[in-house]
């Protein structure tokens, strides 16, 4: 946090040119009843976000994104700390993006978000450059690794890595990549990736990656993906994707040894808008979960689900979903009513039912929403609502939940 | 009965009588629609876009609007005649609604577009030949423009277009770049063009369902967001840990490798050496004694073990599958050929079970 402070001190702008600053706070109070055993709770969440745009130069800008909690009785499953009061920097940066795209750099608490593999997708209180010219660009990044919102030192100790890429008038891009991460000195993850995005025709896009351990030489994980949107509104998607969760696991920890099996599935899915206000979809996978021996790929299951979803009239959005989701050999069945009404302009409510039939337990987890939410003008927006659920954990959950928006912009630095 | 009688005068009579100080507001009026067919129109009377958009064939902003008024629609409507209101509006006793454009912060201009060759009206807006109602959306999308720019498009020359990015009313699944089935592409597209989806989002976009340090599930922050696929819907607490097995890899794009049992700890559903508190199955550890033994589950999803149990040295699987332990082997079929053998005593994660040199 002291850090990220710094950091922000040293990137923050001062504001002289024509720039805009937004202020968004989100203030959530959920409650929760002591029911049939249930511990009550009644947490208080408060988010504040705040972006500078265009500040000092066209093209700078600063952003802040942080949250505080307040347990006002009790404890339980929303409270998320041991502290009766806590709250974390989710992100917090100074960034600047040269008008021509040629260069960019983004200094503090940020996401990790290029390369290689997405399972390595993470937050780093470091810095980012990227340089670019003539369909070239690199990519750099360091620093240290953040990690959950526990309060625990940072995983590794520090990571630095890159990507070199090339793109070509948006039909075609590739890119090399690079990680090294160490925790307490010794090499917890040593990863290079590939990536590279095709559209070979208007209707068709092709995007794939792949990541390979070099700590324990084998293929980490990958993912290839095409989509066809050839007929008039329908989208027809085929992907593959490995994995091998073995080799996710950071090479210090003695998991790490215990199994080189792989995941792996193969999908298709399809959308189709049958009219203006209307669409479907199906999806289904064949998915392939680790050998038992630890090596490989061992028992397949299917995995598929139908939905649908628009407006049964101009002022009401629904949704309609069910899914079949395996784990090894278990799984659960899913199936998800949403339902969205535009009461006037200012005012929409809200509400949602879900129930889960999970393989091997006699009784279904059923549980329902309803949410209302009203404009006051154009910068708050206040909703309440309630929740009711039956779970494994507890035969009667109820819930209340009061949020508030409040956003505000200002110009600033505009001449007259 | 009597108490209910009592109820009745004690809260009832009293906040009738209070009703009485606040007026009753009206019934609310429905809100004002225009009713309009543009395929009546085309179709019918052969009506020209110039006729009803005035002036829009020399139109260079969008800033000019080039929607028809009351004084248009006069040149074949008697608009004066109050009986004739409902032809247009909904609301006929009380007509209110004015047209106004959707289309905010962009750079178009119609003059040029129609002085090229092959183009005409409907090259972009073909659905108005087609549209019944007036709430139809006509204005060109992403889509309709990309058969054109799909160059500027391409190399994020988005400035030819939108003077702003930031504040666009249209949802990201009404443009080219979005079409259905996005969700499912868009960590392999993030992969390598985090340049391009910068162009609209703020990683402060990502960071709602993204950051690691995030407060609590995003499905509880944004409960009137049914739109979203957030993973953590409904219940969550019931399921994650089949999901954890269900798609591997996915827990540890946000969540670090302590996270799970730093939460269980916290909530007091962690073992810790008291076993009545085990998530696991009676018979777990050893083979055929119970329903799941654990060496099959490791096999199947190490990450839910190590989510756990890993504590380096003092973690439990090295109490019996150290080096001459009861446990054996623990690793995979062909394990020793991978060039471990000079590490054995000098890795972290060979130390607890082979020991130090």
């Amino acid at each position: 946090m002291r850090r990220a402070l710094a950091l922000w001190l040293l990137v923050a702008p001062v504001p002289a040119a024509a720039g805009e600053l937004t202020l968004t706070t989100r203030t959530l109070l959920l409650g929760r009843g002591g029911v049939r055993g249930v511990q009550s709770e009644v947490p208080l969440y408060q988010w504040i976000e705040i972006s500078g745009r265009d500040l000092a130069h066209p093209g700078l800008s600063a952003h802040a994104s942080l949250w505080g909690f307040g347990a006002l009785d009790g404890g339980g499953f929303e409270r998320g700390s041991g502290a009766a009061v806590s709250g974390d920097v989710d992100l917090f940066f100074g960034q600047y993006h040269d008008p021509k795209g040629r260069f960019s750099v983004r200094v503090g608490r940020q996401l990790l978000l290029s390369g290689p593999g997405s399972g390595l997708l993470g937050q780093l209180d470091g810095a980012w450059v990227r340089g670019a010219a003539s369909g070239f660009e690199v990519e750099l990044y360091g620093g240290r690794v953040v990690e959950s919102r526990f309060g625990n030192a940072s995983q590794y100790d520090w990571l630095v890595g890159g990507r070199g890429g090339y793109r070509s008038w948006g039909r075609f891009t590739a890119g090399l990549s690079y990680l090294h991460a160490r925790n307490d000195g010794e090499v917890s993850r040593e990863v290079a990736g590939v990536d590279a995005s095709l559209d070979l025709l208007d209707d068709l896009d092709i995007v794939g990656f792949a990541a390979y351990d070099l700590v324990d030489p084998g293929l980490l994980e990958s993912t290839l993906m095409a989509r066809w949107r050839g007929v008039e509104n329908l989208a027809v998607g085929l992907g593959m994707r490995q994995a091998s969760p073995g080799r996710l696991i950071d090479r210090t920890s003695i998991f790490s040894v215990f199994s080189l099996g792989d995941y792996a599935e193969a999908t298709v899915d399809l959308d189709y808008r049958v009219n203006q206000q209307w669409s479907v979809g199906v999806d289904y996978a064949r998915v392939f979960f680790p050998d038992e021996d630890g090596a490989g790929l061992g028992a397949s299951a299917h995995r598929f689900g139908v939905r649908a979803s628009g407006w049964a009239r101009r002022d009401l959005r629904l949704i309609v979903a069910f899914d079949r989701v395996p784990a090894g050999d278990e799984g659960y069945w899913a199936a998800r009513l949403a339902g969205q009404l535009r009461a006037s302009t200012d005012a929409t409510v809200t509400a949602e039912l879900l129930t889960y039939t999970y393989d091997g337990r006699d009784t279904p987890s059923v549980g329902g929403r309803l949410f209302g939410q009203y404009a006051l003008g154009s910068n708050l927006t206040i909703g309440m609502g309630g929740e009711l659920g039956s779970t494994v954990y507890s035969s009667f959950d109820a819930r209340f939940l009061l949020r508030m928006t409040w956003t505000e912009r200002v110009q600033i630095g505009r001449a007259g | 009965m009597r108490r209910t009688w009592l109820f009745v005068l004690l809260v009832g009579a009293p906040l009738s009588a209070a009703a009485q100080f606040f007026p009753v507001p009206p019934p609310l009026e429905p809100p004002d629609q225009i009713i309009f067919s543009h395929l009546l129109h085309v179709e019918e009377y052969e009506t020209q876009c110039s006729d009803c958009h005035d002036g829009v064939e020399k139109s260079r902003s969008i800033e000019t609007s080039v929607l028809p008024t009351h004084e248009t629609c006069e040149e074949c409507h008697e608009v004066d005649d109050e009986d004739e209101c409902a032809l247009c509006h909904t609301n006929g006793k009380s007509p209110s609604h004015k047209l106004a454009s959707h289309v905010k912060e962009a750079v178009f201009d119609h003059l040029a577009h129609l002085a090229r060759e092959g183009v005409e009206c409907r090259t972009c807006h073909p659905a108005a030949w087609t549209s019944p109602r007036a709430s139809d959306r006509l204005v060109p999308g992403m889509k309709e423009c990309a058969s054109c720019h799909e160059p500027e498009m391409t190399r994020l020359d988005c400035g030819k277009c939108h003077t702003s990015l930031a504040t666009l009313a249209r949802g990201p699944s009404q443009t080219a770049v979005h079409g259905p089935g996005f969700f499912g592409l868009h960590g392999a597209w993030a992969v390598g063009s985090t340049t391009l989806c910068a162009q609209c989002h703020e990683q402060t976009f990502c960071g709602d369902c993204h950051a690691r340090t995030t407060a609590t599930r995003p499905s509880v922050g944004f409960p009137a967001r049914i739109d979203r696929t957030f993973i953590h819907r409904g219940d969550w607490i019931g399921r994650h840990a089949l999901e954890a097995t269900a798609r591997p890899g996915r827990c540890s794009q946000c969540h670090g490798s302590s996270y799970c049992v730093d939460c269980h700890t916290e909530e007091k559903t962690a073992s810790n050496g008291d076993y009545r508190r085990s998530p696991h199955p009676p018979g777990y550890l050893r083979r055929g004694e119970g329903t799941k033994f654990h060496g099959r589950e490791a096999r199947l999803g190490i990450q839910k073990c190590a989510a756990c149990h890993d504590q380096g040295a003092a973690s439990n699987c090295v109490q019996c599958h150290q080096e001459g332990g009861i446990g054996g082997n623990p690793h995979p079929p062909g394990w020793s050929r991978r060039g471990r053998e000079k590490e054995l005593h000098r890795a972290t994660a060979c130390i607890p079970c082979h020991g130090a040199l």
